[in-house]
């Protein structure tokens, strides 16, 4: 069932929201690439502080969380997705909601839903649980097919048509989907398609040893997150997505980009490849990696660096390949090592 | 039909029928030709058949040769054959005819007349060279491979010749080469172009691909037609050597004087031919004499002459080391002679050969076993005698003393042996003994007058090539045994006047015998030096009470005089002691092909003022050393320019490009690959799809670089990520500095054969000249083109 998280829901924009002096000054003025860094770099370190001995995982999320793209959370029970999810939404003073998809959620109950007003006699929108900025969506295959659509729809639109009136979602706008791949009875998996909506794929993976014992002494006593503070507000945020979209692609690195594609197309080992939007994707997470190294220019390597976790969970691989016991990330790593990187040419 | 490859089949049997042309100076007539030209058409037919048939390579070379077998028996195997199959009956057929083809070629010199055992061997040889041209070229698809089956054949017939073959047996032979090179490169130029686009013209869409064909085809052809040309017209202009075989000891000369150990033998079979057309001038023996005239030197002595040929005999020889040797048992003490000394500085003759004159009285061997044969008195050492000295009679029997009743094997069976005649030219013999001896001559004068006929009076002509077959009045080639044959056409060498002269005595009924071995060779500066081309055969005729004396039948122009006794009659009767007068020199006719140095005391002018003992190499040296010494600073140079070109090239290259670039990333963009081709040429390369980031990494960990050259790397990496990926507008520095201290830092860390390489090898040099080669080529073709529409 929906149920709002620690903070209420605020229906208005963000911007309107005072920042009680967290990096606020921000909010209306153009970000530059040094703010990307530090405030980047501030969220990595409070989220580090939850998450134990993951730092390229919390990149990734902080990655897709510029590059205006939805994240999901794939993996085991009990590694930290959802505390992943929850940790990256209470570091930003915004507003969260949690939904916990169940088979009898109904698209209603995410997008909201029109209720007869006896006072003023008159349809009202009760908006859903999508209304907010950080949306997380947990155990997402336990949904109908017909809700997850609901909430597809809404991650790639921004806005919510309900009985013909659109309403627009509040920027910035991130959903982030966990989902659990061994349990499979009773779960409706995500078809190619909606997959193809996300972002980046993130798998948490066990903590190492040292890690998992720092843990039992962060969450041994009380819960974190309660301790965790917010380092920026999503007016920042919004600023610092409008500086990353400002971040230079030369005519080399889209080249770069589509070969990359090209080459997950037509690759043996893949049944399926890449699809346009997934190219579009690829370049936007790169431009974020670039931003949150300060580079005003994307290079290669930022493309290789997020060409993983972005193209991983959108290509299937053959029946060869999944007997030869290769993941779609060692296929798409293999890859990178045979596309030519571009020379010149801008 | 593509799988039959009938037009590489084609040219294997072309190439295999033109390097078989130059056989038609080795035979006469030609009537081989046909059936052998028959023969590879059958061979190639087949070889196309299967591989029609399958593309096993052993069927298809077992098919030819079956066919080539049938061909054989249906062609000389008549009557011999079951069903037009080969029997046992024919495999005998076959061996008898080609013992008759080795007798042909043992017994003749060049043009030998031609028999059916001849084109039998012939078409069976060419057969077999058309298998494996076949097999290699079209099979195996590399006729370049199949240039030493041809090779073979065509030196066969070029080593066997004589003289030097005419260039256009060459030139052709080469050019079939060349085509079947070039079919076979187009054919795999064909295959490639399958897999790259094409017009529906049937040409490559792309330039570049074209340009890349055209430039491998015209690469080709010039270098193919250069290398002919070359081979052509390089023997004209560079130095020349003589002519040195392997026995003469190439590279492993012994003494200062040129001489080398490298030993000579003279076929006791009579196979002198080989040593009188042998062009080496490396001396075989080198003595001086006390004799006013040198004699010539005595190896063996022959008496059995069977089927046109002359057998060693084997006799038993006792060794011992001493010195003095009794006189010959028959020499009567009445006989004027006298006693001269030989010292031999070097000789090069094999054991048990040792070459003295006759008779031999006193030997110095340095105590090398030797001894006399028995019967004959040819000396004969157990271990190669390098140097020696012997001491020799000079006889000069006075005319009475030789005027002696001829006798019979009846009536003088010791020397029955030496009186038999050889049955197949006797009638010949016998002929030409009732015109020029008188009846009732004695022997001495039989002698003379055999001698007098064959060296001057009979019209003979000395000449190595021996004349072609005989034919009768209707034009039918008539086969007679090699004596006859000489006698009939009166053209011959040492051996057919000696064997003629020996018979003929014979039959007149002098004991005579066959002696081979050297003429006294060239003097000079005191100096005797006999080469292999002084071979020499001549008579010896019995005399009782003086021995073996020697005759010489050979004309003058070759043998020089005849002794004194056997023309002493003519001059002055009774006096042996009356200086030599040569005999026969105005009347000797036309000389076609005599050696240079045929006169025993011909001086050489070039050698003035130096010791003949130096030999050819010493000669040599002073006439040639300038050339050599011009060739030498000419190959310094070259090797020197050759070294630097690469180096240079690619210097030439980066200033190139530079100066091409129209901006500054262009620039830092050809400086960043120049500093990975050189980092490269270190053995340094980074992972194919680096990134320049990576590349960077990958340089830092490999050379250790750091501190300056670190900086100075990650400058360079920088420049270059911004020069490529950076918004348009961005400054750049210049990297050539930094770019030079990374690639001397790469350069410190490596082994010293990498640097080697790497100064002298660079990849940006030699792309340079592949890439000048590729635009020649491209010129070339456009130009051929050019012609071509015109």
């Amino acid at each position: 069932m929906t149920d709002a998280m620690e903070r209420p829901f605020v229906a208005e924009d963000p911007r309107g929201a005072d920042g009680d002096g967290l990096l606020s000054r921000h909010a209306l003025g153009r970000a530059t690439l040094n703010d990307v860094t530090a405030v980047a770099h501030r969220l990595a370190r409070a989220m580090n502080s939850i998450i134990e001995g993951k730092p390229d995982v919390v990149r990734t999320a902080i990655t897709v969380l510029l590059a205006e793209g939805h994240l999901l959370l794939e993996d085991v029970p009990g590694v930290g997705k959802t505390m992943l999810a929850k940790t990256l939404a209470r570091s930003i003073d915004c507003t969260v909601r949690r939904v916990q998809f169940t088979p009898d959620l109904l698209p209603s109950d995410i997008t909201g839903v029109s209720v007869f007003n006896q006072d003023v006699r008159d349809f009202e929108f009760r908006p859903g649980a999508i209304f907010a900025n950080v949306v997380v969506g947990d155990e997402i295959n336990r949904a109908s097919p017909k809700t997850q659509s609901a909430l597809l729809e809404c991650m790639e639109e921004a806005q919510v048509t309900v009985d013909g009136q659109t309403y627009t979602l509040p920027r910035p706008f991130i959903v982030m989907a966990t989902q659990n791949p061994i349990e499979m009875e009773g779960t409706y998996p995500l078809p190619e398609a909606q997959r193809d909506r996300f972002m980046a794929r993130i798998s948490l993976g066990y903590p190492s040893v040292r890690a998992e014992v720092a843990m039992l002494d962060t969450h041994g006593q009380a819960p974190p997150l309660e301790r965790l503070q917010p380092v920026t507000d999503a007016a920042t945020v919004s600023a610092l997505i409008l500086a990353v979209r400002g971040v230079y692609t030369s005519d080399a690195v889209k080249q770069y980009v589509v070969d990359l594609s090209a080459a997950t197309r037509a690759s043996t080992a893949l049944r399926l490849g890449a699809s346009p939007r997934a190219t579009l994707h690829l370049l936007r997470a790169s431009r974020a990696h670039a931003a949150l190294e300060g580079r005003d220019h994307v290079l290669p390597d930022d493309v290789q660096a997020v060409v993983v976790p972005v193209l991983a969970h959108r290509v299937i691989p053959t029946g060869e390949t999944q007997l030869a016991r290769r993941t779609t990330g060692e296929v798409l790593q293999e890859l990178v090592r045979r596309v030519p990187v571009p020379a010149a040419g801008r | 039909m593509s799988r039959a490859r009938v037009p590489e089949s084609l040219l294997a049997g072309a190439a295999t029928i033109v390097v078989s042309w130059p056989l038609t100076t080795l035979f006469t007539p030609n009537t081989w030709v046909r059936p052998t030209i028959a023969m590879v058409a059958l061979v190639v037919g087949a070889g196309m058949a299967a591989r029609l048939l399958t593309s096993s390579k052993t069927l298809v070379v077992l098919a030819q040769l079956v066919v080539a077998v049938l061909a054989a028996g249906g062609l000389y195997g008549r009557g011999h054959l079951w069903h037009g199959l080969p029997t046992p009956d024919m495999v005998l057929a076959f061996n008898n005819l080609l013992v008759d083809a080795r007798e042909t070629i043992q017994n003749y010199a060049a043009p030998a007349p031609v028999n059916r055992g001849i084109i039998l061997g012939i078409g069976l040889a060419m057969a077999a060279t058309v298998v494996v041209v076949d097999h290699l070229a079209v099979m195996r698809r590399s006729p370049a491979l199949a240039g030493l089956p041809l090779l073979t054949a065509f030196l066969l017939s070029a080593s066997n010749s004589g003289s030097s073959l005419h260039p256009v047996y060459f030139l052709a032979a080469g050019a079939v080469w060349l085509l079947m090179m070039g079919r076979q490169g187009v054919a795999s130029l064909r295959r490639w172009s399958t897999t790259a686009p094409m017009h529906t013209a049937g040409r490559p869409q792309a330039d570049g691909d074209r340009e890349g064909r055209y430039g491998f085809a015209a690469t080709g052809r010039m270098l193919g037609i250069a290398g002919l040309a070359a081979a052509v017209v390089l023997p004209v202009a560079i130095p020349h050597l003589p002519t040195r075989y392997l026995v003469d000891g190439l590279g492993r000369s012994a003494s200062a004087t040129g001489f080398s150990d490298g030993q000579v033998g003279l076929s006791s079979t009579l196979d002198l031919t080989r040593s009188l057309r042998d062009p080496s001038t490396a001396p075989v023996l080198s003595y001086s004499s006390t004799a006013t005239a040198a004699d010539p030197l005595r190896v063996d002595v022959l008496t059995t002459y069977r089927d046109g040929q002359w057998r060693p005999d084997r006799t038993q020889v006792r060794y011992r080391g001493g010195v003095e040797v009794p006189p010959p048992a028959a020499l009567d003490q009445a006989v004027p002679r006298k006693r001269y000394r030989v010292n031999v500085t070097q000789s090069r003759l094999e054991a048990p050969q040792l070459a003295a004159p006759a008779p031999l009285v006193e030997g110095d061997l340095g105590g090398i076993p030797w001894g006399l044969e028995e019967g004959t008195d040819v000396v004969r050492v157990r271990r190669s005698a390098t140097s020696y000295s012997v001491e020799y009679l000079d006889l000069d029997p006075a005319m009475t003393q030789l005027q002696q009743p001829t006798v019979t094997s009846t009536s003088d069976p010791g020397h029955a042996q030496d009186l038999v005649v050889d049955p197949a030219s006797r009638p010949t013999v016998d002929e030409l003994l009732d015109r020029v001896v008188p009846r009732g001559a004695d022997r001495i004068e039989a002698a003379m007058a055999i001698q007098e006929y064959l060296r001057s009076d009979g019209g003979f002509r000395y000449s190595l090539e021996l004349a072609g077959p005989i034919e009768n009045e209707r034009h039918q080639v008539v086969q007679y045994d090699p004596l006859t044959h000489f006698l009939k056409t009166k053209v011959g060498y040492c051996i057919q006047f000696a064997t003629a002269m020996v018979m003929m005595a014979r039959a007149s009924g002098i004991p005579a015998r066959m002696a081979i071995g050297f003429l006294p060779g060239s003097f000079e500066h005191g100096t005797y030096t006999v080469r292999a081309a002084d071979a020499h055969a001549w008579p010896e005729l019995y005399f009782e009470g003086v021995g073996w004396l020697r005759f010489e039948p050979t004309p003058a122009t070759r043998s020089g005089l005849a002794p004194d006794y056997s023309i002493a009659a003519v001059a002055d009767p009774g006096d042996g002691t009356a200086l030599p007068v040569p005999s026969g020199t105005a009347t000797a006719p036309t000389r076609e092909r005599t050696h240079d140095n045929d006169q025993g005391s011909s001086t050489d002018p070039a050698t003035t003022g130096s010791r003949a003992d130096k030999g050819f190499l010493g000669r040599w040296w002073r006439a040639g050393s300038l050339t050599l010494l011009a060739w030498l600073v000419l190959a310094i140079l070259a090797g020197g320019l050759g070294s630097v070109a690469v180096p240079l090239a690619a210097r030439a290259r980066l200033r190139r490009r530079l100066r091409e670039a129209e901006d500054d990333a262009r620039r830092v963009e050809v400086q960043w690959q120049a500093m990975v081709e050189r980092i490269g040429d270190l053995g340094v390369l980074p992972p194919r799809g680096s990134t320049p980031r990576q590349a960077g990494q990958f340089y830092q960990r490999e050379a250790y670089l750091e501190g300056d050259e670190s900086r100075a790397l990650r400058r360079v990496v920088d420049t270059l990520e911004r020069s490529r990926y950076a918004p348009p507008g961005t400054q750049l520095g210049d990297i050539h500095a930094d770019a030079d201290v990374v690639v001397r830092a790469v350069s410190g860390v490596r082994r010293r054969q990498d640097r080697l390489r790497a100064g002298w090898w660079p990849q940006e040099g030699v792309t340079e000249w592949r890439e000048r080669r590729a635009s020649a080529a491209a010129r070339v073709r456009s130009l051929w083109d050019h012609v071509r529409r015109r």
